[in-house]
């Protein structure tokens, strides 16, 4: 199995479902994040950047197996 | 039952009349701090009941308010939040505008929770309140420099404790959206607050506390502020939002195509990746800054390489990038930089500034305004166009004289169909996102009481979370944020920590009786936030003719011009729409169908004088 967490930051968490801070997905095989987003339910489009291990990373990217990946939802302000 | 308020405030209201140079301290009156909380709550109050219908925004009858929130300045994540307004000169309605830093603290610890501009002087000068002393100094040479010199100079002067509020050229010479600077590069930018600083010819506030704020709870407000911090420094979030601050948002407006681009008339910058948060972190920052009290920095000091010269520069902030970055096509992050540090210098709202220059160079594009009245060929994605409109404006030199007006008076006065791409609602020019496919985000732009401002609520997260293309619920969202953003401007605390990172509002509730001695729900405070927005609806409709309904729209290019490009292509608010959203907004708020707060409403407010006024 393939293990992620996802931790959810910023105001519109509210919108992903359950508005948790963290979901745990076991998948049959590696997948992208934005695949992984839609698999817990919410949009994409909320997130803003997404850093695995302090690292920005690309929603089109993979994350290892056992990561915890850190979804920042956008912010409004300046 | 009375309530006894122990403690969060100052108690005290100091009034400077600049006519007689004479100045007068004041109680705080008893039921302010629960009516209206703070911060904005006073503003509203005070400019409601001492600016009379007719007051001219630039005479000697408006007044300059400065508030401080019972939160500001007691040690708690975002406690340096400040508060100015004053009949705005901008639309004519009620104006403020909020900055951070550490003004607000500094005020409370000098004794007052307000600050009162009164009358006009009769030559220029500078404010000195050093807690019971209150002077009033000629501001002799100051006058006429930017604002990072003279706030370098006053610093100098009067030592680093003092903290400094001031204009720069562009208020002096009455730009209608000038700004009030501060602690180098903070602004508070928006509704013309500067110009009317610079109508009564103050130059700077200058000012030092060295008094306690009294608190009901001491050891409970030290053991929960250090919980709430702890909490901060605990969310996944806190390490990754601070080395980006604002401008991380860029990439993903652009992705969501609601980027402010080539003066609105699309909502796509195909160079955005060029203008980011990663290239501010790794080509021009230098350090984070923060206000007081702040974990999260989102203050970048940077140094920018431009074709045009350097410059050390707090920012660029989003709204800088996205009005001078995408709006006026400048492509490159130093580019942007420097034509931030030029509006910092002169003292310009660079987010109106942004505005105004791609509407000149749209106008300049279309034949409207020629080579020799502007003084050069302007293009959009050219640094000297921008940086050329600026100066004219801030001096309000040649054409500049018009543009310094606002995009509204200035289309008024240029004609031809230029009207429909000067870009704000009520004279207040939009703020960086562009909504024609973020219906909520629409209708929080034509409804905010100030003009085209995100601040009041900033909706778009939700229109992409239950879908871009339906209304259902929307007004009721807009209503909802309206009163829950602005109430952190009564409080006097930065909204970041929960819009960023994700900050529980339940810790507002909780710490709010441990400061104040007032128990209260947040259901309770978001009450007051509602008294208070229907209280600055009531002043703008006693200001303004016609302030309602017809007012409430966004410019016939986001009603008649589908988005050309990018990711939102082909979208449009058509009017049924929008009229739709209204119908449904007002209803929600118990209004009447000309937008216009009820003489029911109001008294249920606890506002009958103010219904009286309206209503008879």
């Amino acid at each position: 199995m393939y293990r992620v967490r996802f931790l959810v930051e910023g105001h519109a968490r509210e919108f992903f479902p359950g508005g948790r801070h963290s979901y745990d997905l076991e998948l049959p095989g590696p997948a992208t994040v934005r695949e992984m987003i839609r698999h817990i339910g919410a949009s994409p489009d909320l997130v803003m950047s997404v850093f695995v291990k302090g690292r920005l990373m690309d929603k089109d990217s993979v994350p290892p197996d056992g990561a915890e990946v850190v979804l920042v939802t956008p912010p409004a302000g300046g | 039952m009375s309530e006894t308020v122990k403690g969060g405030y100052a108690g005290q209201i100091l009034r400077v009349d600049l006519t007689a140079g004479t100045h007068r301290v004041q109680p705080l009156p008893a039921d302010w701090p629960v009516k209206y909380i703070g911060g904005r709550g006073f503003v509203a109050r005070l400019l409601y009941e001492e600016v009379a219908p007719g007051v001219d925004p630039l005479g000697p009858e408006n007044k300059l308010v400065m508030a401080a929130g019972p939160l500001s300045g007691v040690l708690l994540p975002g406690c340096g939040k400040t508060h100015f307004g004053a009949k705005s000169p901008t639309t004519g309605g009620y104006g403020d505008s909020n900055i951070g830093g550490h003004l607000s603290p500094e005020l409370k610890q000098a004794g007052y929770d307000v600050l009162v501009l009164e009358g006009q002087a009769k030559e220029p000068c500078i404010l000195v309140i050093d807690d019971d002393s209150v002077k009033l100094l000629p501001a002799g040479d100051l006058w006429g420099k930017g604002c990072y010199e003279a706030e370098e100079t006053l610093k100098k002067r009067y030592g680093e404790d003092f903290q400094v509020a001031l204009i720069g050229p562009a208020g002096e010479n009455l730009v209608k959206f000038a700004c009030i600077s501060h602690d180098f590069g903070r602004q508070a930018g928006r509704t013309g607050v500067g110009a009317v600083m610079g109508s009564k010819r103050v130059k700077a506030i200058v000012i030092r506390g060295t008094k306690t704020i009294p608190l009901a709870d001491p050891q409970g407000v030290y053991a929960m502020g250090k919980q709430m911090y702890e909490s901060c420094f605990s969310k996944p979030g806190f390490k990754k939002w601070t080395p980006y601050g604002t401008a991380e948002v860029v990439d993903w407006v652009n992705e969501i195509g609601a980027f402010p681009t080539r003066n609105f008339k699309t909502s796509y910058f195909p160079e955005y990746k060029q203008i980011n948060g990663v290239r501010l972190r790794e080509d021009i920052r230098q350090t984070d800054k923060g206000c007081m009290g702040c974990p999260i920095p989102c203050g970048k000091y940077s140094k920018a390489r431009s074709s045009m010269g350097e410059a050390m520069v707090e920012g660029p902030e989003y709204e800088t990038i996205a009005l001078l970055g995408g709006n006026c096509c400048l492509g490159n992050i130093h580019d942007v930089a420097y034509a931030n540090y030029i509006c910092d210098e002169l003292g310009l709202d660079s987010i109106s500034g942004g505005n105004v220059a791609a509407f000149a160079i749209e106008c300049f594009e279309k034949g409207l305004l020629t080579e020799e009245q502007v003084g050069m060929a302007l293009s959009f994605g050219d640094l000297k166009s921008v940086v050329h409109l600026l100066k004219l404006i801030a001096h309000r030199d040649g054409v500049g004289d018009m543009l310094a007006e606002g995009v509204k008076t200035a289309s008024e006065r240029i004609g031809h169909d230029s009207a429909k791409f000067a870009i704000h609602v009520k004279g207040l020019e939009w703020t960086g996102y562009e909504s024609r496919y973020s219906p909520s985000q629409m209708l929080s732009y034509i409804t905010a009481d100030i003009g085209a401002h995100h601040n009041r609520s900033w909706a778009i997260t939700y229109d992409v979370a239950v879908g871009r293309d339906t209304l259902e619920g929307k007004a009721a969202k807009v209503v909802e944020l309206q009163h829950t953003r602005p109430l952190f401007d009564c409080l006097g605390i930065c909204r970041l920590q929960w819009v960023e990172i994700g900050f529980d509002l339940n810790w507002y509730e909780t710490i709010f009786p441990k400061i104040t001695g007032l128990n209260r729900t947040w259901q309770e405070l978001l009450h007051v936030s509602e008294r208070v927005w229907n209280l600055t609806r009531a002043f703008s409709a006693r200001h303004v003719p016609g302030w309602g309904r017809g007012l409430d729209r966004p410019p016939a290019r986001f009603l008649e011009e589908p988005i050309p490009d990018g990711p939102a292509k082909g979208k449009l608010i058509t009017e049924s729409q929008m009229n739709e959203l209204l119908d449904e907004y007002y209803r929600l708020r118990g209004w009447n169908d000309n937008g216009l707060p009820t003489k029911e409403r109001l008294v249920a407010l606890g506002l009958a004088d103010v219904a009286a006024d309206l209503w008879g």
